[in-house]
């Protein structure tokens, strides 16, 4: 009888410790830092819209992809930087919100299509505007790109790793969690966010913070 | 009977658990094994350190050439080397073997050694483009310069020789193993000098790791390294220069069969690595994209295999901190200078010069002198060649954002974000050098975010100029003699690598039969290798020859 109870009290003790773990590793939230929040045109660039873990990527497949995948998959040279608006001295391109959601995640934001890049081709260091009605992304591109890079053959958790590991020092923790759980997930995931990118503002789109009538 | 076979078997189990666990502490020690060769001298370290690009980290291997091979394969293709001759090492490519030391057993200047996986494994080092030699005359002696560009080194000619060599059907352990175990045993006959640590023979698991593993995996890492930088022109280089920022496209990725041909073509002059104290806050690298000392000794380090997952922190630090200020470029013999002349060197030299190049000695520039040393003069101004300027591409500039990314692990701390606000700052008092090294010391390494597209070239501080030759940022000018002349009166064609110096015309001798013979033919009507720009009255090339010969004289004591 008492046995029992002592097995019992255990068992929900390590399912306790078990969901924790669970949650700090997958759902545990951190606010993104203050340099962007507190700064208007950083917030409408690079801040969470909230969409990180359903429809996001985790952060260091988001690094990596284009290092893996650009060659083939990019039209030209330079990985996101051929796509997309991408201020200098940053880590992502303009419209990628990195958030710690459990592990560092990165989601898409407004600023992703409507941004301006005030850059001359070739020339000096531009800034890009924020809000405006001009794409200067190219979406389309970027669509592909993640769609081709899941469909390929060499979209798996050896492949990726290895070109993780040539960028970054993972904890064991970490490491399990990309081999089992996140880069397995990221492939359904490349192929949803490139279906959404192509129609952005359809009903099961982009954001489920914006009407589907929104941007008409 | 059962009890004999009962004890046996006890026996036989016995025997396989101890065995087995023999071979995995074995296997633990060996595959956890990391050591670098350590040198007590700074200068040393600078030399022969290793900045972690020989090391791994999980499914990475590393970049790191086993020593055995690397020592066997100018013995076991010297018909691909530039000489064709055995015996010599990789003292063809204008690689420094220092006196003493045996070309065929010891490591030239600028590559490091360090024992990863239970093997000792070599590659390179920052010195090994930024050490440099000159001689008085063809029979002078020859002198060894610490933190000076790799004149005689041709670096594309030795990843030619590795590409080539990779690919050979020679290439494979019933070759090279036979050649090792040929050149170990000359070795235990050779008397050769005293070095801190010199990689035993081959033992017999050796052996059979590199029979079965070892050459193999190291064909393999050869041919997907070199494979990625196919789009590089290596024969373009020559001694003493490089394709800086095309290698790094490769690092991410970049597509290069859709890249536009001036995206291609980046060969640069090696450039001299003193007084980086005094270049803290300047725009640094040829075009002048970066303006952070650590973000430019941890970028040119990806070139010694070092990644921010194998990166030695405190060997580049050690390294970082003596180039800061203890290294400094030797003075021009003085007796070579006619000092009558010097002063009205110096009048014209302030006259037309220092606005741009700052002062003779750090830190070139005082607060509120006006001086541009440092900052970038437009193409359309200086018009030397653009090839370089354009290899640069504003997506190359972005990209690297992402490179260090996740590094320091606390980034968003209100200290390392001052790290990243302090690092291109000039230092002016010894309180600030305190402040930034405590800084440092906690937020380096950091993600890359200095990194911009510009539209020129940097004027850069003149220390240790006379060793800096040939001049511009593609060393398409030979002497300061030429330079000083219009583009129509610089030679077209002439040959570097060679290290014997001009102390008149001040830059290395760079036609003759000897310069032919040992140098490389430098055309410059092929594309990038353009001699013009920085000409024209206010660079110089309009004054007399009297003074032109004066502000040479003025120049020799930078």
């Amino acid at each position: 009888m008492r046995a029992r109870a002592v097995l019992l009290v255990a068992v929900v003790l390590l399912l306790i410790v078990f969901g924790w773990l669970v949650w700090a590793t997958l759902y545990r939230e951190r606010p993104q830092p203050a340099s962007i929040t507190s700064d208007q045109d950083a917030r409408f660039l690079y801040g969470s819209i909230g969409n990180e873990s359903d429809q996001g990527l985790p952060y260091w497949v988001a690094v990596v992809l284009p290092r893996v995948f650009g060659e083939r998959y990019v039209p030209g040279p330079g990985g996101y930087a051929a796509l997309l608006p991408w201020e200098e001295g940053q880590e992502l391109p303009v419209g990628f919100a990195k958030k710690r959601v459990g592990v560092d995640r990165v989601g898409f934001n407004c600023a992703l299509c409507h941004t301006v890049d005030r850059r001359l081709p070739g020339h000096d260091s531009g800034r890009v505007a924020t809000a405006g009605a001009l794409h200067a992304a190219d979406i389309k591109g970027l669509a592909e790109f993640f769609t081709r890079s899941a469909s390929d053959a060499r979209f798996n958790a050896d492949v990726i790793l290895t070109e993780i590991d040539l960028a970054y020092r993972l904890s064991i923790v970490d490491r399990l969690l990309y081999r089992s759980v996140l880069i397995p997930a990221t492939r359904e995931r490349l192929i949803t966010l490139g279906r959404q990118l192509t129609s952005p503002h359809s009903a099961g789109g982009w954001s489920r913070a914006m009407p589907a009538s929104a941007g008409r | 009977m059962t009890l004999s076979v009962r004890r046996w078997l006890i026996w036989i189990g016995g025997v396989t658990v101890v065995l087995l666990a023999i071979v995995a502490i074995y296997a633990a020690a060996r595959l956890s094994d990391d050591t670098a060769v350590a040198y007590q001298d700074v200068r040393d370290h600078f030399k022969y350190g290793s900045t972690g690009g020989e090391r791994g980290w999980k499914r990475q291997l590393g970049f790191g050439v086993p020593y055995w091979i690397w020592i066997a394969l100018p013995e076991l293709f010297p018909d691909l080397l530039p000489d064709h001759r055995r015996g010599q090492g990789y003292a063809s490519f204008g690689m420094i073997y220092e006196d003493g030391k045996d070309p065929r057993f010891d490591l030239p200047i600028g590559m490091s050694m360090r024992r990863t996986m239970g093997i000792d494994r070599v590659y390179f080092t920052c010195s090994v483009c930024h050490t440099g030699t000159y001689r008085d005359g063809a029979n002078g002696a020859r002198q060894i310069v610490l933190g000076m560009p790799a004149n005689t080194f041709n670096f594309g000619r030795l990843a030619q020789f590795l590409s080539v060599s990779a690919k050979d059907w020679r290439f494979q352990s019933s070759y090279m193993l036979p050649t090792i175990a040929e050149l170990a045993d000359t070795r235990s006959r050779a008397v050769l000098p005293a070095v801190p640590y010199r990689p035993a023979t081959m033992g017999a698991i050796d052996r059979v790791v590199f029979q079965y593993v070892g050459v193999s995996l190291m064909r393999d890492q050869l041919i997907s390294l070199l494979g990625r930088l196919d789009f590089i022109d290596f024969g373009k280089w020559g001694p003493g220069r490089v394709d800086t920022f095309d290698p790094p496209k490769a690092l991410l990725g970049f597509r290069m069969d859709t890249a536009r041909p001036e995206e291609l073509n980046g060969v640069a002059d090696f450039p001299s690595v003193w007084n980086q104290k005094a270049r803290k806050g300047m725009w640094l690298h040829w075009d002048g994209n970066n303006c952070s000392v650590d973000e430019r000794n941890l970028s040119a380090g990806f070139g010694t295999g070092a990644t921010p997952a194998t990166i030695d922190r405190d060997a580049v630090t050690r390294i970082a901190d003596w180039l800061w200020e203890p290294a400094q470029p030797p003075p021009f013999p003085s007796t070579r200078i006619r000092h009558d002349r010097v002063s009205r060197g110096e009048t014209i030299y302030r006259e037309y010069c220092q606005t741009c190049h700052g002062t003779s000695k750090a830190p070139f520039r005082q607060p509120g002198d006006g001086t541009k040393v440092g900052q970038v003069t437009p193409l359309d101004l200086v018009k030397t060649d653009r090839h370089r300027l354009d290899t640069y591409t504003p997506e190359l500039a972005r990209a690297q954002g992402s490179l260090y990314a996740g590094y320091p692990s606390d980034a968003d701390s209100a200290q390392c974000r001052e790290y990243v606000e302090d690092v291109c700052k000039p230092v002016q008092t010894e309180a600030d050098v305190q402040r930034f090294r405590a800084l440092r010391d906690r937020c380096y390494p950091a993600r890359f975010q200095h990194f911009r597209k510009t539209s020129g070239y940097a004027n850069m501080p003149l220390d240790g100029l006379w060793l800096r030759a040939p001049y511009l940022h593609n060393g398409s000018v030979p002497t300061l003699r030429a330079l000083l002349d219009p583009q129509p009166l610089r030679p077209a064609v002439f040959y570097i690598g060679y290290d014997v110096y001009d102390f008149d015309d001040v830059g290395f001798i760079t036609s003759g039969p000897d310069a032919e013979q040992r140098g490389w033919r430098l055309d410059t009507s092929v594309p990038g290798n353009g001699n013009g720009g920085h000409e024209g009255r206010e660079y110089g090339t309009e004054l007399t020859r009297d003074d032109k010969d004066a502000v040479i004289e003025y120049l020799k004591g930078f």
